[in-house]
Order: C-alpha cells, then structure tokens, then sequence
C-alpha cells in the first residue's frame, strides 16, 4: 500500500513539472508589449463614486480599468486626465488629490505624488519634473512642479483661478485658468526653466481647453460665462469663443465669436491637429487656417474629442442619459469607423 | 374625568389633521407617507417574527438596527459607526422598499423613501414584528422587502418600573436612555428619552490615497423622546395616545479618497404624534378610528470649508402629513364551518410639501378601502383532541391616489398549524399577492433631476414556509427550525441612472426577488438549571437580480445586455448569522458572527467577502427590588476591514462598557 502511495505521489509531482514546464507564457504578451501603441481612454466616472478608470482599447476589444486590474486596487474619484511622458504615463485624479505615475508597458504604479487639493492636468517639465495644474478658484491655485521620481512636489507657481489644461510652446508653460468653481479670463504664461511669469494674456470667459497648432500657436477654447440669480434662473453673460495666442508675441486675438454657448457640458471640447482645430459643440466641426467652422460629425451627447496625430483620426466620447458611454472612432474626413463601450464619463483618448 | 378624558381625545382628533400643517417652508425633499392598517389579528401566511417584550429586554444595551442585524434576514448598509446613517432592507428588495412601521405608520423618509433606525434604543418597544414579504393589502405602498413594526403593548395591572442605560465607548462614543413604566388596571404610561453622541473618528485605511486616515467630520448626536399612554376605560373602550420626537445631527463625511475640505452637515427632527380609540361594541364586532400626524424637518448645508462663510449649497425642508384610519371587524363563530372574522377598512391620507426645488407646492391625497375575511377552522382526532387547526385570509385593497391608478390589490394566504398544543408543532404556510410602490417626491418634482412621468412600480409575490419546533421529553431543549422560498416580480422598477454631474430616475427594469431563508434556533432556556444556552443561526441565499431593461435612448450596443441577470447591488448571495448565547447565574456572554459574501456595488466590481464577530459580556446583580448589570461589547473582535457600503470605510475593533439599571 505504501508503495503504491509513493508511487501515485511520484507520477502526480512529475506530472506537474511536466505540465509548468511547457508552460513557456505564450499566452502572456511581454511587459513591451503589452499596453504599447494603443489607444487610452480617460473615464472620470461618476463623481463621488471613486469609479475613475483607464480604459484601452486593444485589437479592437475594450479592457476596462486597466489600473485597476494591474494594481489590485482602484484608481479613485473622477479621473481628470493622463499625459503620456517616455515610458511612464501620469493620471490626475481630480477629487481624490493625487497624480499616479505608472510604467507604460506594464500600467503598474510607480509613484503616487498625495496632497494635491484639486488636479486638473500634468504637462513635461524636464527629465526629471512634470507640471500639474491644482485649482478650484478657492484660494488654492498653482502650477506645481513634481518631481518625477519621488512624487514629491518641490515648487509651485501661483496662477489665475482654475489653472486647467496646459501646454507648452517655445520653452513657455501655457496655462488656461478656467475658474474653478468661479470665474476667470486668462492665461498664464510661466517660463519653463525660470518659473517665473512672464505675462497674465486676457482670452475670452472662462478659459477651459488649450492645444498647440503647427505653427506653435496657442488655440485656446473660451466657454463663455452664465450667471444664476437666488432662484438658479441664467443670465448669459457671454458666448462661447476660440482665441488664438501668438505663441512668439503672446498676443492674443479672438479667432471666433460664436452667438451661443456651446451646448455639451464637457471640458475636453478642441483638439488641434496642423492647422486644423476641432471642437464640439452641437455636433464635431473643424475649422482650418481659421476659416469658417464645418459641421463635420452628427451627432449628440458629445463629451470630449481627441485626436490620434499619427493616424489623424479623430476619437470622440459620448455620455448619453441613461444609456452606456461609448468613444467613437472617426477618420480624418468624419467617417465612422467603429464605436466602442467604455466605462463610464470618458472625456479624452490619449495616444502613445 | 372620563368624559373630560373623552372630549379631549376628539379634540385633538379633530385638530391633529390642520394643526402646524401651515408652517411649511423651502424644503428640499418630501416623499408620500404610506398609510398601515392596524395590527392583523390572525396569521396571514407571510413569514412573521416577533420579539416580546422579555426577549427585547434581554437586549437592552442593543439599539433597533442592532438588533435586527442580530436577529432577522434584515441586510444592514452601514456607512460608518452604529450612529451613522445606516439602511436596512428585506430580501433584497431596497431600503425604499421595506417600510419601517412604528403602532402601525410609516416612518420611512418623506424625502426617498429610506429609513433609519440607527441609535433608537429597544427599550422604547414591547413588541418588534418584522413580517417578511408583507403584504400590500395590509401594509398598503413599498412591502416588496417586508415590513417592521414597532410598537408598545399595554400592561393593565398595578406596576411601576424604570430602567437606566448609559455607556461610553471607543471614538468618544456616549449613550444613555432613561425609560419608565407605570400603570393600574385602568391606565398605563410608558415612556423614555435617549441621547448619544460620538466622535466617530476611527482610523482606517485610505486604499486610494494609500495612507492610514482619521474619518473626520463624521461627528454625531442624537436626542429623543417615546412617550405612550393607554387607557382602558371600561371593557369596550380603549385609548391610546402616542408620541415620538427625535433630533439627529451629524456632520456627514466624504468618501474615502476624497481630499477636499468640503464639509457637509444635517439635521433632522421629527415628530411623531397619534391617538386611537378602540371601541367592543359586543362580543363579535369592534370599531377602530386612530389618527396621526407626522413632522419631519431637515436641513442640509454644504461648505467648500469649515471656514467658508458662503454656503455651496443650503437646503431646507419641513412637511407634515396626516393620516386616518378606521376599521371594523366582525366575527362569526359556526360549529362546522370555523370561525369568520370580517374586516373593513377606510384609510385616508394628505401630504404636503412647498418646495422651491420641486418648483411650486405640491400634495398629494389618497384614501383606501380594504375589505378582509379570516377564517380558521379546527381539525379534530379520534378522540376529539384538536390536532391542527387552518387558517386562511383573503384580502383586497383598493387605493385612490391623485396622483396615480392603483389597481386592486388582492392577497390571499393560508397557514395550517399541525400539534399546536402539544410539543412539536408545524406550521405549513403559504402566501401570494400583488405588490406596488409609488414614486416619492424627490422622485417626481425635483428641478431638472426629477421625473414627473413616472409611473408606479407594481408586481407580485409568492411564499411558502415550513416552521417546526421540536421539545425534548425531558423539556431540556427547544429547537425551532424555518425555511423560507420566495419569489417577488417588481415590473417598472425606478432606477435613478447618471447623466454627467445629473442624474435622472426612470421605470427603467423589471426586476425578481427571490431567495431562500432558513434559521434554526436552539435553547434550554424553559429549564431551572444554573447553566442556560441559546443559539441562533439563519442562513439566507439570495437572487435578486434584473429580468428585463425597458426602451432607453441607447441605440448601439447597450448596457442593458449587460445588466439583464446581474443581481442588484449590495446584496450578497450568501448571508449567515450565527448568535450563541450562554448564560450561567448571573453571567452572560453573547457572540454575533456575521458573514456576508461579496456584494456588486456596478456590473463588474464587488465589495469583498467578510466576517464580523461582536462580543457581549454582561453581570448582573440582584438587588432590592432593583437589577443592575456592567456589561462589555466588542464589536468587530477580529478587527477585519470591510465595506458595507462602497468607499465607506467602517470602524475596525472597537469597545463599549456600560451600566444598566432596572428598578422594579
């Protein structure tokens, strides 16, 4: 009988190696491999629901909070944004106050930079530093520097009210101070090396979206500003407006006056690519060497728009009421290409 | 004295419906006030338990969320302390969806139609009655979970008792109530008051921002009053008056993760006032008439900090709501056929609410008519012993609303009771009705977030039970055994589904409930010995899950895929209790394990498994007509981290002691 024991034993333990041995993890792609080259979507998620998500989209399949799964725990409340940087990528989760840095490949974390009151985005400073822009228009607005290995942040810049997305141009930080939960009409201007403000540009209300054009022009959207009286009854102050800065001169002109606010409630509403600026607002137009706009994509619920540079193809989220949250690809001429269902409040897709 | 006693009465039944309904301000939410029939009087076939008033005083250090957390299927949603908001819901249907009775009225928020028992002591009730699956001809809006009721019952004889309670515990936790009890043959006044305060500013860790934190602006107290009074005039004439006024302050906190400075604040009052007269006319008919009226107030404010001097956003809310009541029930009693009892019902009920964020006033009246016959009849042996006796009751509601069309509403039940005399009784019941719930307030008029065109929910349910006790000859134990199968169809189920920063509510799903419950209870408590053991184990394996997602404007591929045979959220498949019980002379020591599996807070995530173990240790000491007792809890002796509610940390290992009194 004990023999027998020893001999089932033996054969089981044998068989085992056997079994882990050709096992050569063909099925797992390699840590290069495995998030390279595509397209990341930027889920805020409901808010006060800690259900912020990175989404990607692999061989035309979505995998959902890819952080989530990578770091066996959850990314936070309302994930604002994600800046590609080398081989690392930067998530601001706006109302859980943090930055986490994570390795590209692999998506696992590899710093979490705390103490933030009120992220919006993260810009390259350096080697060894990036940007983030902090601000609700409370009193608590800056531009601080972080450093990038140690997540610690060493300086600060103060800023306009809402300091919101940022660009850099000409050795220049660009900062569009949206105004938080207030109101602001400007942008400020930080030299990269220095810190110091070089000059505070007056824009249109509420400042909230920026890209970089080919010329090195900075496009900046204004939403426009809306007051409420006691009863929450709207007074519209002013429209919605696109101003470019010159990005040599840093003077702005206003290249579009629209007579209405523009209709989504998003923050991610232009996108640039060359000369040519998108944005929505009832539906996706483009607008090239600042002629006129062109109804370019139908549709509704639309909530952020992106733009792949290498493909020129244009992604845009949508968050209709009651239903899923999708992004949609679209090619450079507007046609769609396919929809994909992702988590939920997706406002940016962020390319490698 | 009695006639002064009499006019008085219908003075304040007169006025009860008008006065203090003029003071209706700003108020952010109202919801319906559901009207409750009084006390069924012959099983109806629904699973019932009941808790007297011994068993109540067993437990006396335990408040009423506690203690049905200890001692039914109840599912509890804890966010934080005992004293901090907390749900509770049967069979997975929804807090919204399990009223909370007290003599017989809904308590649940006019607001959302949610309830919250935390920090109400045992000691206020006599009796606590949780009627699982109740039926909606009874208990009339939103009993797709069940319903709990709680109520005093009267002691007419000569008697004056009082009792103390006062603990501190861990997070600078305080508790104390007072009650008191006096009474002859003719009257009887019970009443008590309660205050609890805590800090409530346990450590835990911050999984998403990756640190150990102290939960901050999660601060509490509460204060309160259950005043009762019966009289029994002669034989035929019974009076009650009651009363409950309650005050709830708490700083609420923010989600784990959440780093602003942003502090939110609430208070609540309510009051809660009734009078009933019960009237024998003889033998076989009795006519009841009770009123009440229901105050609640609520403030909520909300800063971007405790410094800020402007408020982001400042809500105030008061409604009152009256309801009537009158029954009749007439019995016939026949040799061959059983006994008839007959009853009729008329309900009657206003809510009101003036609301800037509903855009305008709003009311909304109904009155009701429930005609019900119980019948049971006795089934005898060979030598014409009783062996089993079988009820049966049908009943029928109809609801005018002027709001909505309520259908009938039909239930019928039946119960067989086999060797209830003897020592090993059976009860094979049965039950199965139509079901509705109509939209609160909020639901429907909230500015640019409500939906006016809602309709009711409405369904049905169906139940079948077993329960079987079991005697020892020599009377040494007592086993108690139930199972429970359950099956309820919610259809135009209300879901409130985001839209960005709005969210909007819509008759959105179908959706069963379906589960099976069981329990065991075991003691030796009907001996003398020195060494008294109890346990309690109930097991429930729950199914409720969504069936069908109506038409939305979704037109690809959709989410409603995904969601159809997900269960609902925030129930677990698995719950088990287990509550041992070991008393020897004076000492006692009571443990509660709790085990919940995972539960889906969204389609794809769920909250982890857990294990929960509370402790109790109590001496007692008898003194002269006096009984006092030093007791210890520890409630979560393992110290395990869990989530009732997600993002909402709870407490690990935490005390209290306490010192309780009972004069006799």
């Amino acid at each position: 009988m004990k023999k027998n024991v020893l001999k089932i034993a033996s054969i089981v333990l044998a068989g085992s190696f056997a079994l882990t041995a050709c096992d050569n993890g063909k099925d797992d792609p390699q840590p290069s491999e495995k998030y390279s080259d595509v397209p990341f979507v930027v889920c805020e998620g409901n808010f006060n629901a800690n259900e912020g998500s990175i989404d990607v989209i692999i061989d035309g399949e979505v995998k959902k909070d890819i952080f989530q799964s990578e770091n066996n725990r959850p990314l936070g409340d309302v994930v604002q944004s994600m800046e590609i940087i080398g081989d690392q990528a930067f998530i601001v989760v706006n109302n859980s106050g943090k930055v986490e840095a994570v390795n590209m490949f692999t998506f696992k974390s590899e710093g979490t930079c705390t103490g933030l009151s009120y992220p919006r985005y993260v810009v390259n400073r350096n080697e060894n530093e990036i940007f983030v822009s902090n601000g609700s228009g409370d009193g608590n607005d800056y531009v601080y520097v972080v450093n990038k290995l140690s997540m610690q942040k060493t300086d600060s810049v103060p800023t306009g009210l809402g300091p919101n997305t940022m660009v850099v141009s000409n050795g220049k930080l660009f900062v569009a101070n949206s105004g938080g939960w207030g109101t602001d009409k400007t942008v400020t201007v930080i030299d990269t090396k220095t810190l110091k403000l070089e000059k505070t540009i007056t824009v249109g209300d509420n400042p909230y979206d920026m890209d970089v054009d080919a010329q090195g022009n900075i496009i900046v959207f204004c939403k426009g500003l809306t007051e409420y009286d006691a009863d929450w009854n709207p007074t519209v102050v002013s429209n919605s407006a696109i101003y470019t800065i010159n990005g040599s001169t840093l003077e702005a002109t206003a290249t579009k006056q629209f007579d209405h606010q523009f209709a989504s409630y998003g923050g991610n509403l232009l996108a640039c690519n060359g000369n040519t600026v998108y944005f929505i607002d009832d539906a996706v137009y483009s607008m090239t060497n600042n002629g006129e706009p062109t109804k370019l994509i139908e549709g509704t619920d639309f909530y952020g728009i992106s733009v792949n540079a290498k493909s020129d193809e244009i992604w845009v989220t949508q968050t209709p009421y009651g239903a899923s949250h999708s992004v949609s690809q679209y090619s450079a001429n507007g046609t769609l290409v396919k929809t994909y269902k992702v988590s939920n409040q997706p406002n940016a897709v962020v390319f490698d | 004295m009695r006639k002064r006693i009499v006019h008085i009465l219908l003075l304040l039944l007169c006025t009860a419906s008008t006065a203090l309904c003029q003071s209706v301000n700003d108020t952010i939410l109202i919801d319906m006030v559901t009207i409750t029939p009084f006390e069924r009087i012959t099983p109806s076939g629904e699973k019932v338990d009941s808790f007297d008033s011994l068993s109540l005083k067993a437990a006396t250090y335990k408040n009423i969320g506690e203690f049905l957390a200890h001692n039914s299927n109840v599912i509890i949603k804890n966010y934080g302390t005992e004293g901090m908001t907390s749900s509770l819901s049967l069979r997975g249907a929804g807090n919204s969806r399990t009223q909370i009775l007290w003599e017989g009225l809904s308590l649940n928020a006019i607001s959302n139609g949610e309830n919250n028992l935390s920090l109400v002591p045992i000691s206020c009730f006599d009796n606590i009655t949780i009627n699982y699956g109740a039926s909606a001809t009874n208990f009339g809006n939103g009993t797709f979970g069940g319903a709990i009721n709680l109520k005093s019952t009267p002691l007419f004889k000569k008697h004056a008792s009082a009792h103390v309670f006062a603990s501190y515990g861990s997070f600078k936790t305080y508790k104390t109530n007072v009650g008191y009890s006096v009474g002859t043959k003719k009257i009887q006044y019970k009443g008590g008051f309660f205050y609890s305060q805590s800090e409530s500013d346990f450590e835990y860790y911050d999984y998403i921002r990756l640190e150990t934190l102290k939960r901050k602006n999660a601060d509490y107290f509460k204060y309160g009053t259950i005043q009762n009074l019966h009289i029994k005039f002669n034989d035929k004439l019974h009076a009650q008056a009651a009363l409950w006024y309650q005050v709830n302050d708490a700083n609420l906190p923010s989600i784990m993760g959440n780093v602003s400075n942003e502090v939110q604040y609430q208070s609540d009052s309510s009051l809660r006032a009734l009078v009933s007269l019960q009237y024998n006319i003889n033998s076989k008919n009795k006519l009841s008439y009770k009123t009440a009226y229901i105050d609640d107030y609520e403030l909520y404010t909300h800063k971007a900090s405790p410094q800020a001097s402007k408020y982001m956003e400042y809500s105030e809310m008061q409604t009152c709501t009256s309801q009537h009541f009158l029954q009749f029930i007439h019995k016939e009693q026949t040799q061959n056929t059983g006994t008839f009892i007959y009853e009729a019902e008329l309900q009657g009920k206003i809510a009101q609410a003036d609301v800037t964020n509903y855009g305008g006033k709003k009311k909304e009246s109904s009155f009701a008519g429930i005609l019900q016959c119980n019948h049971f009849i006795d089934f005898k042996g060979g030598t014409n012993v009783t062996t089993g006796r079988l009820y049966t009751q049908l009943s029928i509601r109809k609801e005018f609303n002027t709001q909505y069309s309520i259908p009938f509403i039909v239930n019928i039940g039946s119960e067989y009771h086999m060797n209830n005399r003897n020592e090993n009784p059976l009860i094979i019941r049965f039950s199965t009705g139509n079901k509705y719930r109509t939209p609160t307030f909020n639901d429907l008029y909230w500015v640019a977030w409500g939906n006016p065109e809602l309709l009711p929910e409405y369904g049905f349910s169906i139940e079948f039970g077993i329960r079987k006790s079991f005697f020892s000859s020599e009377k040494w134990y007592h086993i108690t055994t139930d199972i429970t199968a359950y099956h309820s169809t919610l259809n135009d189920m209300i879901m409130w589904t985001p839209a960005g920063a709005v969210w909007h509510p819509m008759n959105t799903a179908q959706a069963v409930l379906q589960g099976l419950e069981f329990s065991l209870e075991q003691s030796n408590t009907s001996t003398n010995k020195p060494l008294q053991f109890s346990n309690k184990l109930q097991v429930n394996v729950n199914n409720p899950h969504i069936t069908k997602m109506y038409d939305t404007t979704e037109t690809t591929n959709s989410q409603e895929s995904e969601s159809v045979g997900h269960i609902l959220y925030y129930v677990p498949r698995l719950a088990l209790h287990f509550q041992p019980h070991i008393s020897y002379r004076n000492w006692e020591l009571s443990v509660f394990v709790n085990y919940e599996g995972k539960r889906y807070f969204n389609l794809e995530k769920t909250l982890d498994a857990y294990t929960s173990v509370d402790v109790n240790l109590k001496k007692s000491f008898e003194l002269k007509n006096a009984k006092l007792a030093v007791g210890g809890q520890i409630r979560n002796l393992t110290n395990a981290t869990y989530e009732q509610v997600r993002s909402y940390p709870l407490p690990g290992r935490n005390f209290e002691i306490y010192l309780q009194c009972l004069i006799n």
